[in-house]
C-alpha cells in the first residue's frame, strides 16, 4: 500500500516499522469545503484526524477554541471518547487523514510513549511528558524517593534513660541522635544536643533524656522526593529528619548522607549565604545560585521543584542582605516583606525586585532610610534590576508603619481602578522573609474587612485584560505577515492563571502565597473541582517550564530573559501541548469571569 | 433518465453474456464513487496490457484509501521498455500477478454499478473495454466521471480557452498535496482529491437527481 502518511511528526514518530505499516495500511483521506462541519458537539467520532493541507477551527458555543494545521492531529479527547466534545469546521478547503478509532486507541494500549500523547486527561499527558527526562540516563539523584537512599536505624529510648545511656547507644551504632518515647510525643536527642549538655557541666549519668530531648520532630514520608527533604531541611536548618510511612517511624535520614548525593547543590549554596559576613561574600553565593537553576533543569528536575528551591534559597540571600545592613535592633521592629512573583515562590530567573518594608507603628531609626536605599541598590548590583512600578523598599509608599500602609490599602480598595488593583494583588502574593511577620498579619489582603463582592469583582477584573493568544496558531498555520507572532507567556497564560487563583484566594480568606499552595488549598476547600485542579497545577507548570527554558536560552545567549516565546520554535510535541495548555486557561478564564459576574462591569 | 440511454442499458442487458453480472445494471448506492487508475504496458490502448490497476472507494466525502483493490496482473507479452520507467513495474515483479481472467471478476465485483472517475480515464477504459467485450459481450456500463473535464469546466472562460491540464499544474492550482506518482493508489487517490475539491460529489449528486426528477 502506499506510504502516503507522514509519519514524521509527533506522535507518530513514536511508532515502530510495524506499527506504522499497520497505521499506514488503514489511513483514509477525507475532504472538507471551507465552512463545512467535521462534526457537530456530541456526534459520534470514529476517527482521529490529522490535516494534510487547509486548516480546521474547534469551536465552543460561538468561540473558537483553536485551531488545527498541516500535521497537527485532533481530537485526541474525542478519540478517546467516542465523542465530539466541541464543533469542529473548516476554515479553508481542507484535506485530511483519518485514522480509525479503535486502531489508534489498541496502538495507545501498545505503545506507552504513544499513548502518552492521547491520554484523556490533560493533566496526565503533562506529567508522563514531564518525566520523561528522568526516565533516561538525566535521571537526578535529587528526583530520587526517599527510601531509596540510605536510611539510619531511629534508636528508641525511654525518656526516664540517662543522657549517659544515649551516648552509650549512639557510640555504639554510630548513630547521630536517638528517638524518645515521651508523654506528649516523640522527641529527638541529638549530637549537638550532647555537646550543649557536655557544655552545661551536669553530670551524664544522672541527668534524664526527656527534658533535654526536642520536639516536634522534623518529619518527612519516605516516597517523597530527595529534594523535599533537601528542601525542609533547608527551611528549618535542621541536620536530619525522621523518615516516617504512613506516621510510622521507619528511620532517619541524615544531611551527610543527602549531602553525598548533591554535593555541589542547593545545601552549600544555602551555607554559603548563611555564612557570608560580606556583601562581596553575599554576591558570589547569588552567582552560585544562577549556576544552580541550569544544573537544575539540565537534571531533568521538575521546574516547580527547582522554583521551591531556588525561592527559599533567595528569601535567605535577601534575610541575610537586610541582616548585614540593618542592625539587629531594627530587626524587632520591622518586617521585610517580598511580593509579587517573588512572593508567591514562582520566580526562577531574577527578574525586577518586587520588596517592601512594613515598620511598627510609633517606630523610627534615624538610619532606615538609608538602609532601605543601600538595600535596592545592592540588589541591584547583584543584577537584580529596580522595579518599573517603584514597588520597593526605598519608595515611601512600600517603606511605612503599619497603619499608612492599612490606609494604602483602603483607598486602593476604595478606587479600585486598575492600577491600584494590580498593588493590592501584588500585596496578596507579600511573604515575610527576615523580621516580626506578625506585622503584615495586621494588614494582610485576606484580612482586610472590606472584601465584599463588588470589590472582589473589580480585584479579579484583570483577568479579562488580555485575550487568551489561541488565535495565534491560525496565524502561524496561515503564515500570514512577515513577522512571525510571539507568545507572550506571562500575559496570556501565566497572569490569567494567577491572577485567577489569586482572585479566589482572597476571596476565601487564604493566607498562602504559592499559586500551587492556593489550588490545593481551594481544591481541599472544595471551591475548584479536583479535575480543574489538576489542570491548573500541570498547565502552571508546563507555562513555568516554557519560560525557564526561553529565559535559561536567553540568558546562555547573553540576552536578558523575557517572556516572549516563538512557537514555530516548539517542537510540534509541545505546540501541542501549548494548544491544551491554552485551552485550560481560557477554561479558566472563563470559570473566573461567571464567578466574580465580570460581565456585569467589564 | 434518457430514453436513449434506457435503450443502451436494455440492449447491454440483453447481450450480457453472463448473467451473474446484472449487479453492474442495479442502481448504484447513493454517494459511492469508484476512483479508478491503470498501469499499461504501452500506450497504445489496442494493444496495451494492463500491469496494475487500483480502484479506491470514495463514500460522501471520504477518500477510503484503507479498503482500495489493488491488483497486479500478469502481462502476455513484454512490457515496453520506455512504459517500464514510468511505473517502475519489470517483468519479473508481475510475475505472481493474475490472469486477466481472474482479475477482471474481482475488479467488477469491487466497482460494482458505481460511478467511475480517473485522470485521463478514458484510456484505462477503452482497455477494460476491449477485455470486457470478448468475455462478457458489453463495455463497463457504469457512468464515467473525468476528473480534467470537470477541471475544464471549472476553468475555461471566453478570455482562457486554454486550461493546462497536467496533472501536477491542476494539483498545484487546487491547491492539493502531491503523492509519489506512477503507484496506481496514488494516482486513484488524486483523481479523487480532484473530484471532492472540484465539489464533483455534490453536482453529482444533484445531477442525478434532477435527472430522476425529470424521468
Amino acid at each position: 500500500m502506499a506510504a502516503s502518511f507522514d509519519f514524521s511528526h509527533a506522535p507518530f514518530d513514536c511508532l515502530t516499522p510495524a506499527e506504522r505499516q499497520q497505521l499506514g495500511a488503514h489511513v483514509d483521506i477525507a475532504y472538507f469545503p471551507q465552512q463545512s462541519c467535521l462534526h457537530e458537539a456530541r456526534s459520534p467520532v470514529e476517527s482521529l484526524y490529522v490535516v494534510i493541507k487547509g486548516l480546521i477551527s474547534e469551536h465552543d458555543e460561538g468561540e473558537i477554541l483553536g485551531y488545527y494545521g498541516p500535521q497537527d492531529s485532533f481530537d485526541a479527547r474525542a478519540m478517546l471518547s467516542g465523542q465530539a466534545q466541541h464543533r469542529l469546521m473548516a476554515v479553508e478547503d481542507t484535506l485530511v487523514f483519518c485514522l480509525p478509532r479503535d486502531l489508534v486507541l489498541s496502538l495507545t494500549q501498545r505503545n506507552p510513549v504513544f499513548g502518552a500523547f492521547f491520554y484523556q486527561d490533560v493533566a496526565a499527558r503533562f506529567a508522563v511528558l514531564a518525566n520523561r527526562p528522568l526516565q533516561g540516563q538525566l535521571q537526578s539523584m535529587l528526583m530520587s524517593r526517599i527510601d531509596t537512599a540510605y536510611l539510619s536505624k531511629a534508636l528508641w529510648m525511654d525518656a526516664n534513660d540517662t543522657v549517659l545511656a544515649a551516648a552509650r547507644q549512639m557510640q555504639k551504632h554510630h548513630a547521630s541522635c536517638v528517638l524518645i518515647h515521651r508523654t506528649d510525643g516523640p522527641a529527638i536527642f541529638t549530637r549537638s544536643d550532647l555537646r550543649d549538655f557536655v557544655i552545661s557541666e551536669q553530670t551524664a549519668a544522672t541527668t534524664l533524656l526527656g527534658p533535654l530531648a526536642k520536639a516536634p520532630l522534623r518529619t518527612i514520608e519516605a516516597d517523597a522526593f530527595l529534594y523535599q527533604a533537601q528542601l525542609l531541611m533547608t527551611t528549618h536548618t535542621v541536620q536530619r529528619l525522621v523518615v516516617t510511612r504512613q506516621g510510622e517511624v521507619i528511620g532517619i535520614l541524615e544531611q551527610v548522607e543527602l549531602l553525598s548525593f548533591l554535593a555541589n547543590q542547593s545545601h552549600i549554596v544555602l551555607a554559603r549565604i548563611e555564612r557570608a559576613e560580606s556583601l562581596d561574600e553575599l554576591m558570589a553565593a547569588n552567582r552560585n545560585m544562577e549556576e544552580l537553576v541550569a544544573t537544575l533543569h539540565r537534571n531533568g528536575v521538575k521546574v516547580r521543584q527547582i522554583a521551591d528551591l531556588l525561592s527559599e534559597l533567595r528569601r535567605h540571600l535577601l534575610a541575610r542582605l537586610f541582616t548585614l545592613l540593618a542592625p539587629a535592633e531594627v530587626l524587632e521592629h520591622v518586617c521585610l516583606l517580598v511580593l509579587g512573583s517573588e512572593g508567591r515562590g514562582e520566580q526562577i530567573l531574577k527578574t525586577d525586585q518586587d520588596n517592601a518594608l512594613l515598620i511598627e507603628d510609633g517606630y523610627s531609626h534615624p538610619a532606615l532610610a538609608e538602609i532601605c536605599q543601600r538595600f535596592n541598590d545592592t540588589l541591584l548590583a547583584f543584577g537584580y534590576p529596580t522595579c518599573p512600578g517603584g514597588i520597593m523598599l526605598n519608595q515611601p509608599d512600600w517603606c511605612c508603619e503599619v497603619s499608612v500602609m492599612r490606609k494604602h490599602l483602603l483607598s486602593w480598595m476604595r478606587a479600585a481602578h486598575a492600577d491600584n488593583v494590580m498593588r493590592l494583588a501584588i500585596w496578596a502574593d507579600a511573604r515575610p522573609v527576615a523580621g516580626q511577620s506578625r506585622l503584615l498579619d495586621q494588614v494582610s489582603l485576606a484580612a482586610m474587612p472590606e472584601l465584599d463582592g463588588a470589590f472582589l469583582s473589580r480585584f479579579a477584573l484583570p483577568i479579562l485584560q488580555f485575550e487568551v493568544p489561541l488565535s495565534m496558531f491560525s496565524r502561524l498555520v496561515l503564515g500570514a505577515g512577515a513577522e512571525r507572532d510571539r507568545l507572550d507567556v506571562k500575559r496570556g497564560a501565566i497572569f490569567p492563571l494567577v491572577h485567577g487563583v489569586r482572585s479566589l484566594a482572597v476571596q476565601a480568606g487564604m493566607g498562602a502565597c504559592n499559586s500551587f499552595e492556593r489550588i490545593d488549598l481551594l481544591e481541599a476547600q472544595k471551591l475548584l473541582p479536583t479535575p480543574l485542579a489538576q489542570d491548573l497545577r500541570e498547565t502552571l507548570s508546563f507555562f513555568h517550564m516554557l519560560r525557564l527554558q526561553h529565559g535559561l536560552n536567553l540568558v546562555a545567549q547573553g540576552r536578558a530573559p523575557d517572556n516572549l516565546i516563538d512557537p514555530a520554535a516548539l517542537s510540534s510535541l509541545e505546540r501541542d501541548l501549548l494548544k491544551d495548555a491554552l485551552g485550560v486557561v481560557k477554561r479558566f478564564r472563563q470559570l473566573i469571569e461567571h464567578h466574580f459576574q465580570l460581565a456585569r462591569i467589564a | 433518465m434518457s430514453l436513449l440511454k434506457t435503450w443502451q442499458r436494455q440492449w447491454a442487458l440483453k447481450t450480457l453474456g453472463d448473467a451473474s453480472y446484472r449487479f453492474l445494471f442495479e442502481p448504484p448506492p447513493a454517494h459511492e464513487w469508484i476512483s479508478l487508475d491503470c498501469e499499461t504496458s504501452s500506450l497504445d490502448p489496442k494493444t496495451a496490457e494492463i500491469l496494475s490497476i487500483a480502484a479506491v472507494p470514495i463514500r460522501g466525502n471520504r477518500i477510503c484509501h484503507a479498503d482500495a483493490l489493488h491488483l497486479t496482473l500478469r502481462p502476455e507479452h513484454a512490457i515496453a521498455p520506455d512504459s517500464i520507467v514510468i511505473h517502475q513495474l519489470r517483468q519479473q515483479d508481475l510475475a505472481d500477478g493474475l490472469h486477466v481472467d481472474e482479475a477482471l471478476p474481482r475488479l467488477l465485483h469491487f466497482i460494482g454499478s458505481r460511478p467511475i472517475l480517473g485522470y485521463y480515464l478514458e484510456f484505462d477504459l477503452a482497455i477494460l473495454n476491449r477485455l470486457l467485450r470478448p468475455r462478457l459481450g458489453i463495455r463497463l456500463p457504469n457512468p464515467a466521471i473525468e476528473v480534467s473535464g470537470l477541471y475544464y469546466d471549472r476553468k475555461v472562460s471566453a478570455y482562457r480557452p486554454e486550461v493546462d491540464l497536467r496533472l501536477s499544474s491542476i494539483l498545484q492550482d487546487l491547491d492539493l498535496p502531491d503523492l509519489p506518482r506512477h503507484d496506481p493508489v496514488n494516482d486513484a487517490v488524486l483523481a479523487a482529491m480532484i473530484f471532492l475539491k472540484l465539489g464533483g460529489a455534490d453536482r453529482w449528486i444533484s445531477k442525478t437527481n434532477a435527472a430522476d426528477n425529470n424521468s
